[in-house]
Order: C-alpha cells, then sequence, then structure tokens
C-alpha cells in the first residue's frame, strides 16, 4: 500500500501518532491486523493531504482548458450563435446525443466570453474558492453540450474534473505545518482517474479492438485526417518495423501505465515516458495538443512534492486583495 | 462523511462506469443519452485498424451551370477534428437515420449562404481512399482537402438537393427553416460529370456570415464584371420531373405562381408564411397531379382552400367531389369535409 502513493505527504500526524488534529481516533482495546489495515485505509483514501499538488494540476489543467477555448473563440459565431449550422434537437436524438443547450444571441457572446475567460484568468491568478470552481464547471458543460460538434473527449474529461474540484470536500489550514490540506479523496480519484483512462484505453484496443492482430494498425491510423507534415514526412522515411514498435509501445503504456506508476522506484522513467508518448501523440496528430497538454497536467498528481514546491508562484492560491493588488500593478 | 461520500459517489458512479463503457459495454442503468453516461463515455478511440479514410464532399452548382466541388471548411472554419471542420463531423456522424435530415439542411444552409437564387444543386459525395494509396501511405504533407474526379469508383454522391427558387432570408442555427425550396433526389452511385462541368477546386472564398457567398466562378473573375440580374422564378426552366416544392418562408407571391406551369407535374406545395393569396391559389389549378398545398402562416382562409380543392377536382377527377376522395389538405382532415360540402 505504501508503495501506491508515496508522493502525497500527509500533511498532519501519522494514524497512531494522537498528538494532531488530524490524526485518525484510536481505538482503546487492542488493535487487530484488519482494524489497523482499515484504518490505514482511511488514512491513505481520504486523511488530510497537501493541497499544493492538486493546486498545481488544477493549474495546468485549466491552463490546457483556456488554450482549447481560445481555439474555439476564434470563430464563436459559428460556435455559439445560430450564425452556424448546428444540428437540431431531432438529429441529436437520431444520433443518440443527449439534448443540447440553447444557443446565444449574438448580443449575449462577448458577456459569454468575458464570463468564460474571466472565470479562467481568476483561476490562473489564484482564486479558488468553490463559487468559481462550480462556475467551471457550468461553463466547460455549457460549451460541450451548446455544440456537440465541436467537442471531443477532452470536453467530457474538463466536466468531470471540474466537477470532482467543485464538489470536493473542503480545505483546511489547520495541519501541523501550517500548509493548506484537503481530504486526499480528491486527489486519489484524480490519480485513479488517469490511471482508469489509460487502462480503459488499453484494454478496448484489444478486447473490441483489434491491435494485437495486426502489425500496422497505428500506421493506418496516421494516414487519415489526423495526419501532420511531421506524420507524413514519418511515413515517407521510416520502415514498416518503425511502426509496428511504436503499436505495441503505446498499447503497452496504456495497459501497464496504470501498475507502473503505482511503483515509487520506477515513477519518473514512467512519467518520462507518458510524457514521450504525449509529445509524439501531439506531433503526429493535428488537433491533439489541446488533448495531450491536458493529460500531461495530470502528471503533476504524480511527480516529488519538492518538484511541485520549486513552482508553487505559478499556482499558489491568492487571496481576492492579492489578486486585485496584482492586477492594478500590470495596470500601472 | 463528506469525504467518503465524494469518494464513493465518483468511484462507483463516474469511474467505474468509464471503464465499463469505454470499453464498448453497457449498465444495466446506463442510457446513451443519460447525461453522466455520456460523460463518461471516454476512451475507445482508434481501436481497430483503418481499412480506408473517408472524404466527405460537396459539390454546389451554380444558376450558370457551373459546378464547384468546394471543401466544407468553406462553411465552417473551426477546425476540431483533424482536417475536419463541424459540417465534416456531422455528416460523418449522422450516418444512418439522422442523414436524410441533417444533409437536407445542411444543404439549405448552404445554398443561403449564396446571394438568393445563386444555387440551383448541392450534392454531398464521399470519396473512400483506401489505406496504403501513394496519397496516404507516402504523402507529402498534412492531410488536406483533396478532389478527385466523381467517376471515380471510390466516390460516391450522398445525396442531391436542387433548388427551384429561394428568395427567403437566411436563418439558420437549430430552427431548420431556411426558406429554401428543396428537393431531395435519391442517391446515385458514380455520378460522372462531362468534361466541362468537370469539378474544380475554386479558390476558398473568405467566410463572413453577415454577406453571403459568392459563386466561386464569379469571384475569380474580375471584379468590373456586372452581375447579371437574378432570374425570375417566371423564367423556370421546364421541369417535368419536379414533385415538391417547398416555398415557405419565401417572397413569391399570386403572380411568380403562374410559372408553375413549368413544373407540370407537380405533387405537393408548400405555401407556408408566403405572400400568396387567395387569388394566386387560383393559378395552382393548371396543376392536374396536385395532392398537398401547406397555407400556414398566408391570408388564405381555410375556406378558400375549400374551395380551391373542390374545383381542382372537378375539372380533373370525375364524378362528384363527394364521391372522390380529396388530396390531403393542410394536414388537416377536417377540411376534407368542408370541401364535400354542396
Amino acid at each position: 500500500m505504501t508503495d501506491f502513493d508515496p508522493v502525497s505527504t500527509p500533511a498532519g500526524p501519522h494514524p497512531g501518532s494522537a498528538s494532531g488534529k488530524n490524526a485518525a481516533p484510536v481505538s482503546s482495546g487492542p488493535e487487530t491486523a484488519l482494524r489497523r489495515l482499515a484504518r490505514k485505509s482511511e488514512w491513505f483514501l481520504i486523511g488530510p493531504v497537501d493541497c499544493a499538488k492538486v493546486d498545481a494540476f488544477a493549474w495546468l489543467f485549466t491552463a490546457s482548458f483556456l488554450l482549447w477555448m481560445l481555439h474555439h473563440f476564434s470563430h464563436p459565431l459559428e460556435w455559439l450563435t445560430e450564425k452556424g449550422f448546428h444540428l437540431n434537437s431531432e438529429d441529436l436524438r437520431l444520433m443518440n446525443y443527449p439534448a443540447a443547450f440553447p444557443l446565444l444571441n449574438e448580443w449575449m457572446v462577448p458577456f459569454f466570453g468575458v464570463l468564460l475567460f474571466g472565470s479562467i484568468a481568476l483561476f490562473l491568478a489564484g482564486l479558488r474558492n468553490r463559487l468559481l470552481l462550480i462556475g467551471l464547471f457550468l461553463l466547460a458543460l455549457y460549451v460541450q453540450r451548446v455544440d456537440y460538434m465541436a467537442s471531443f473527449t477532452l470536453n467530457k474529461i474538463y466536466v468531470i474534473v471540474y466537477f470532482m474540484l467543485a464538489a470536493a470536500p473542503p480545505r483546511s489550514s489547520l495541519s501541523a505545518n501550517s500548509a493548506t490540506t484537503q481530504s486526499a479523496a480528491l486527489l486519489r480519484l484524480l490519480q485513479g482517474f488517469l490511471l482508469v483512462l489509460y487502462f480503459t484505453a488499453g484494454l478496448s484496443k484489444l478486447l473490441p479492438g483489434d491491435w494485437t492482430n495486426h502489425s500496422d494498425v497505428l500506421w493506418t491510423h496516421v494516414q487519415g485526417v489526423y495526419r501532420t507534415d511531421f506524420a507524413a514526412w514519418t511515413l515517407r522515411t521510416m520502415p514498416p518495423v518503425f511502426w509496428t514498435v511504436m503499436q505495441y509501445l503505446a498499447l503497452g503504456f496504456e495497459l501497464f501505465a496504470p501498475f507502473f506508476f503505482c511503483i515509487r522506484k520506477i515513477r519518473i522513467p514512467v512519467i518520462l515516458s507518458g510524457l514521450m508518448f504525449h509529445i509524439v501523440i501531439a506531433l503526429l496528430m493535428r488537433e491533439l495538443v489541446y488533448f495531450s497538454l491536458q493529460m500531461i497536467a495530470f502528471y503533476l498528481l504524480f511527480v516529488p512534492q519538492s518538484w511541485i514546491n520549486r513552482v508553487s508562484f505559478l499556482y499558489r492560491e491568492r487571496s481576492p486583495k492579492e489578486i486585485w493588488g496584482k492586477i492594478r500593478r500590470l495596470a500601472r | 462523511m463528506w469525504a467518503w461520500g465524494f469518494f464513493i459517489f465518483i468511484s462507483l458512479r463516474v469511474i467505474a462506469a468509464s471503464v465499463v463503457l469505454g470499453c464498448g459495454g453497457r449498465l444495466p442503468w446506463t442510457d446513451a443519452r443519460n447525461s453522466i453516461d455520456y460523460e463518461c463515455r471516454l476512451a475507445g478511440l482508434f481501436t481497430t485498424r483503418a481499412k480506408s479514410w473517408l472524404q466527405d464532399r460537396v459539390f454546389v452548382t451554380f444558376r450558370d451551370g457551373s459546378r464547384h466541388e468546394l471543401p466544407l471548411k468553406t462553411f465552417s472554419e473551426i477546425n476540431v477534428f483533424g482536417d475536419r471542420s463541424r459540417l465534416d463531423r456531422m455528416i460523418v456522424e449522422s450516418y444512418g437515420p439522422a442523414a436524410p435530415g441533417v444533409q437536407r439542411r445542411l444543404a439549405q444552409w448552404i445554398a443561403s449562404s449564396y446571394p438568393p437564387q445563386d444555387v440551383v444543386r448541392v450534392e454531398f459525395g464521399r470519396t473512400r481512399w483506401m489505406i496504403g494509396v501513394p496519397e496516404l501511405a507516402t504523402p507529402q504533407g498534412a492531410w488536406e482537402f483533396r478532389t478527385r474526379p466523381t467517376r471515380d469508383p471510390n466516390t460516391s454522391i450522398l445525396s442531391t438537393h436542387n433548388f427551384a427558387n429561394r428568395s427567403g432570408s437566411l436563418a439558420a442555427g437549430r430552427s431548420g427553416n431556411f426558406g429554401a425550396p428543396v428537393r431531395d433526389s435519391p442517391p446515385a452511385k458514380g455520378v460522372t460529370t462531362n468534361p466541362a462541368q468537370r469539378t474544380n477546386t475554386p479558390r476558398r472564398p473568405t467566410l463572413a456570415r453577415n454577406k453571403p457567398l459568392q459563386n466561386p466562378a464569379t469571384s475569380q473573375s474580375s471584379d468590373s464584371t456586372p452581375q447579371a440580374d437574378p432570374p425570375k422564378f417566371r423564367n423556370v426552366a421546364p421541369s417535368p420531373t419536379l414533385k415538391v416544392l417547398d416555398f415557405s418562408g419565401a417572397t413569391i407571391t399570386d403572380n411568380d405562381l403562374q410559372a408553375l406551369s413549368q413544373v407540370p407535374n407537380l405533387e405537393e406545395v408548400d405555401l407556408s408564411n408566403s405572400k400568396v393569396t387567395a387569388k394566386g391559389l387560383k393559378r395552382l389549378l393548371i396543376l392536374r397531379n396536385l395532392k398537398t398545398i401547406r397555407i400556414e402562416g398566408t391570408s388564405i382562409t381555410k375556406e378558400a382552400l375549400a374551395a380551391f380543392w373542390k374545383q381542382h377536382a372537378n375539372l380533373y377527377q370525375s364524378g362528384t367531389t363527394s364521391a372522390t376522395p380529396l388530396p390531403a389538405v393542410s394536414s388537416n382532415p377536417a377540411l376534407d369535409e368542408l370541401a364535400k360540402k354542396p
């Protein structure tokens, strides 16, 4: 169990040392092995942890959301208003989509832009209150459902993750080392979410898919509509065996990364492999750079705490007064 | 308590569902249109070997007879799907029961992007690029819009949409009413064009939704070339095969209906929300095969419509109106009874 997630430093004292306010209650009777296991599990799953890792993740995750929204907002009228062609409710029903959210009037678009980018900017500036997170969740949900044809898997991930951030247990500053802490539930669920994403992606290539029946599956996908200039160059220059090796490396990473991420000693090489995996996807497949950036944000949940602390100036929580002062300084 | 509740809900309802749905499985309580389940269907991309890649194509025929192939990106500038636009994705994903409706409305919307009456036909086509052909296996650059003759065996026409007349204002969005009369033809495979009409790739026009697009042939010529007057409906070419005309929302008047003598086999006319009056309705008496008229939003009364049907039946059908089943009248069966009254 200790190998599963040694990266999160418990902010309070460990259960068993009854001196801390965050310590789990200690039973008075003789402690059985089962009870000890239950108590450790509880500590691991929902005990207090430093918020730094989740904050760093949320910052980069929101930065990727900003880029994705900027990409869409280059043509807001086509995307959000009746100026563009949109599917109607009957089309969506036949295509098995949930009902769409209403489109905006043209005059609403600038206000929506201010609301969307203002919320993102406030979050990136360091505001961390629940109201803002609920707002980001609702905005992510709206931009996904107003136009299903402009939203993809990464939109679903924005919706799910902002929901998790908004519904997470409250934070506390009462720990012994005065760091802001929160129940580990959010951290564990976000970590688990990434591992499940990888594993499911790999499993679907095995079970309904045919990645082990052919040696050229990746080669066939790179040729299609996602093909970039770099992919074209690679297709022209690399021998078939290159694509076979890449195919099995990708499949192996998706299937086994969830287990490798749980082993502390090899975690850094696994993270580097994952970075390479997503960089190659972004280079070979057009418009998937946003998805790669979103996935890379999850890696911050697994890196050592000391790495996170070095860039705390980026993501650290700030009060509204502090943010306002910063804005005024920038305005001057 | 909050921490445990949060942990259990997310684990069971979101993450567990993601695993099952992502692998193509189903859960007893899942529903494709359920909001939470929709969010949880995450993985399952690129799962099988691709045998071919599809390229959706749109051909626009203009009033002057020129036929141009235009990338769908001409009409949609958000690039969201590799090198594809939102509209490409609509055509790809609406495969199945949604396809006819989506393609019909999209054709109307594309026609509405040009000056009124400029577009006479919109066709959707699809080219299948087989894996391993040189264009795919050893490409010179990124995937891009590429023309291929429509007589190529790997190219098919998905649907054809003819526009007899269009003078309604552009109204896109989810309403689906563009005021563009349209007739859908059944899909034809391997449609060929003669060399004079061979498709080409005109310069991509600048998409400015506040201004209509220009016929690519016209826009490539000198700017000083005067635009021809838009054709009047009364100049419409004879079309004995035309069966359905949709004038809903169009600004046609009673006089325009005189031109319907050119389409004698018309069976259905939609006059909804047009300026046609009861007087103009009489001009439809020349259409002996007429079966359905729609008049919602016009000044034509139900009594006038019933009188029209009675006169129509007297002209073209033997016997009395009461002995002859009348055609459908504005989707209102009660009007049939009204027409039967002496």
